[in-house]
């Protein structure tokens, strides 16, 4: 910290800057009811999903459909469709993740509780079958090939995205390789995080929620979630905040249910883009800024090579507002001790 | 080499203005920006839209002295810089720099290549209102006509900012629900529309034949914007100031908010033609409107 000459009053000096400026952000997460994760965030980071895992029959993956009528920090709510974790099954924020080994044949046991009927369906697969309202189906899923991927609803289609009714698929190496491997030969990671974005325009959820059509030709997102959350709680939830150590190689399994074209720029880090849309990327070097475009997912590795509070939020800054209103919106943090 | 090579320095003073005006989309606007060593204009010294870009040299320690001279909080992000905490410029994870109030963000000049800064204080407002600008890292050499160390050379060089505006958000000063929205009905290349853009000294592309232009692309806006150089083949060489892994060879080329690509065109005969921004909608892809200056290879 360097102190310049200082034309503002005493006690607002540009040298005590730093410090009260952890102050107001310790200050405004304890005012939002938050505890930054540390520890407990990456214990939980080394866990995902591993549990169910080691099921050798394949895992049993919990989840249910719910409408979600989420308040934002200016005061306005928008409704969603969501599936949420049931059972074992984990959550990033309250986004599930199901987690299963490649050539595995999970139970995909799914509660709607919407007021419509819903196709659970592996974005780019076929629709998945047709559950009504207020009952409960499991049927078998071929747990996909090594990657990220996502579960959404057929039968909503492009407003399924919207609607936020996502979870994500990890599908990882056979139980013969290391765990924390990319690939049968590297690189390896030392924890891993989902961020999952979703963009929102609540016209169309309002419509959707009603029963009715929106106006597809017009898409204009004012809400903006990454794990179903926005910022500050982001924050303050261990499976969206990237909490790590100097040292880490860190995953980010970063997937974009939205229909915006995503550039997601990291503060303090270049990171480097491994798969995107589960195949293996040659073009990019290193990079602080990456492309995620809509409705697909990438694998990015992030070298944690020095301490520090950075944040991660999408540049149309749109993003990292509630409705208009900064800050909010998709920023997370990176916290690295 | 269009404004560009002729003050590379390891520190800067940068002052923040929120009195400055342009016409934009044929309104006279009231912008913000960042000028460069006191000299209130911005972009080249020509413009107070956008701010006002600084060359530093790869691997030597830097400085950016921030004096706010306007009645508002501010700060100076490096964007892409991988600068610690402190010096990040993000008033939730370190400090704003309070009116009249002033800070030097000091780090060390990462790999040579093109770089970003902007206010992140109500960054939706601030960076729409100007307040962004490029950092161009030289090799350590402080060489002007080479990329990185080891890098290509090139004859001519160019910075491209893309920007969009919306000119319903031209008197706003807080973020809030007039700001859920941003609907750019004017596009441009470094501050100005085609009509001016076109001729413009510091945007437009002129060589001769034979002749390597290295083009340096900053998305400073809120969409994703289409490279076109008049249909030429192009080489995109570098992105956030690093070597892509591998050279593309294209006519077009997307770029997303935030990103920059440092592009590398080699002219093989005579051409006067418009190379061309075309900023995309998420939702549809369709082109939402073009930015154009002269590409001249004689």
């Amino acid at each position: 910290m360097n102190r310049d000459e200082n034309l503002s009053t005493p006690d607002n000096t540009p040298g005590d800057l730093p410090e009260s400026g952890r102050r107001r952000f310790l200050q405004l997460a304890a005012a939002s009811g938050l505890v930054l994760p540390c520890g407990g965030a990456i214990a939980h980071a080394a866990t995902l999903g591993e549990a169910v895992e080691e099921m050798a029959a394949g895992p049993l993956w919990e989840i249910e459909a719910v409408r979600v009528e989420q308040a934002f920090s200016d005061g306005s709510t928008c409704p969603f469709f969501r599936y949420q974790a049931m059972g074992s099954t984990p959550s990033a924020g309250t986004v599930p993740v199901l987690s299963g080994r490649r050539g595995q044949v999970a139970q995909l046991r799914v509660r709607n509780s919407l007021t419509r009927g819903i196709r659970p369906t592996i974005v780019g697969g076929v629709p998945g079958p047709w559950i009504d309202p207020g009952t409960e189906l499991t049927f078998d899923i071929d747990v996909p090939p090594m990657g990220t991927w996502m579960l959404t609803d057929a039968e909503l289609g492009d407003a399924a995205g919207p609607m936020g009714l996502g979870a994500v698929i990890i599908s990882r190496l056979g139980a013969s390789i290391s765990r924390r491997t990319l690939r049968s030969i590297g690189p390896r990671y030392d924890r891993e995080y989902v961020l999952f974005y979703v963009d929102s325009d609540d016209r169309w959820n309002t419509a959707i929620d009603a029963g009715g059509v929106p106006d597809f030709g017009v898409y204009e997102p004012n809400y903006h979630t990454v794990n179903n959350l926005t910022f500050p709680d982001t924050a303050g939830d261990a499976g969206t905040t990237i909490a790590c150590q100097v040292g880490d190689r860190v995953l980010l399994r970063m997937c974009n249910l939205g229909w915006m074209r995503q550039s997601v720029h990291f503060h303090g880090y270049h990171v480097q883009i491994e798969r995107i849309n589960n195949q293996r990327q040659s073009i990019y070097g290193s990079k602080d800024t990456i492309p995620l475009p809509g409705h697909s997912t990438m694998e990015v590795l992030l070298p944690i090579n020095q301490p520090g509070i950075f944040p991660v939020h999408p540049h149309s800054l749109t993003t990292t507002t509630d409705n208009g209103l900064y800050i909010g919106g998709q920023i997370t943090l990176i916290v690295a001790t | 080499m269009a404004g560009l090579g002729t003050i590379v320095k390891p520190y800067y003073t940068v002052v923040s203005r929120m009195s400055g005006n342009q016409i934009i989309g044929g309104q006279s606007v009231g912008v913000w920006y960042f000028d460069r060593d006191g000299s209130n204009q911005g972009f080249m010294n020509n413009r107070q839209f956008p701010s006002a870009h600084l060359e530093i040299i790869e691997g030597l320690p830097s400085s950016v002295l921030f004096r706010n001279l306007s009645p508002m909080d501010h700060t100076i992000h490096l964007h892409g810089l991988d600068v610690d905490q402190e010096n990040d410029g993000v008033p939730a994870t370190s400090f704003s720099v309070p009116m009249m109030g002033s800070y030097t963000y000091q780090f060390l000049a990462p790999h040579a290549g093109t770089y970003h800064y902007h206010c992140h204080v109500d960054t939706v407002i601030h960076y729409h209102r100007g307040m962004t600008g490029a950092i161009i890292v030289r090799p350590s050499d402080s060489a002007i006509d080479r990329a990185w160390d080891g890098g290509p050379t090139f004859d001519e060089e160019v910075l491209w900012h893309l920007m969009t505006y919306d000119l319903n958000w031209k008197d706003i000063s807080r973020s809030g629900l007039a700001t859920a929205r941003h609907r750019p009905g004017v596009f441009m290349l470094n501050g100005f529309e085609s009509v001016q853009a076109r001729d413009d000294l510091f945007t437009r592309l002129v060589a001769t034949v034979g002749q390597r232009i290295y083009l340096r692309v900053l998305n400073s806006s809120y969409q994703w914007g289409r490279v076109r150089l008049a249909g030429l083949p192009f080489d995109v060489v570098a992105s956030d100031g690093r070597p892509m892994r591998q050279v593309v060879t294209t006519d077009s080329w997307e770029i997303g908010p935030g990103e920059r690509y440092d592009l590398l065109l080699t002219p093989t005969a005579p051409i006067s033609a418009d190379a061309t921004v075309e900023y995309l909608d998420d939702w549809t892809g369709a082109v939402l409107g073009t930015a154009a200056t002269r590409l001249e290879i004689t």
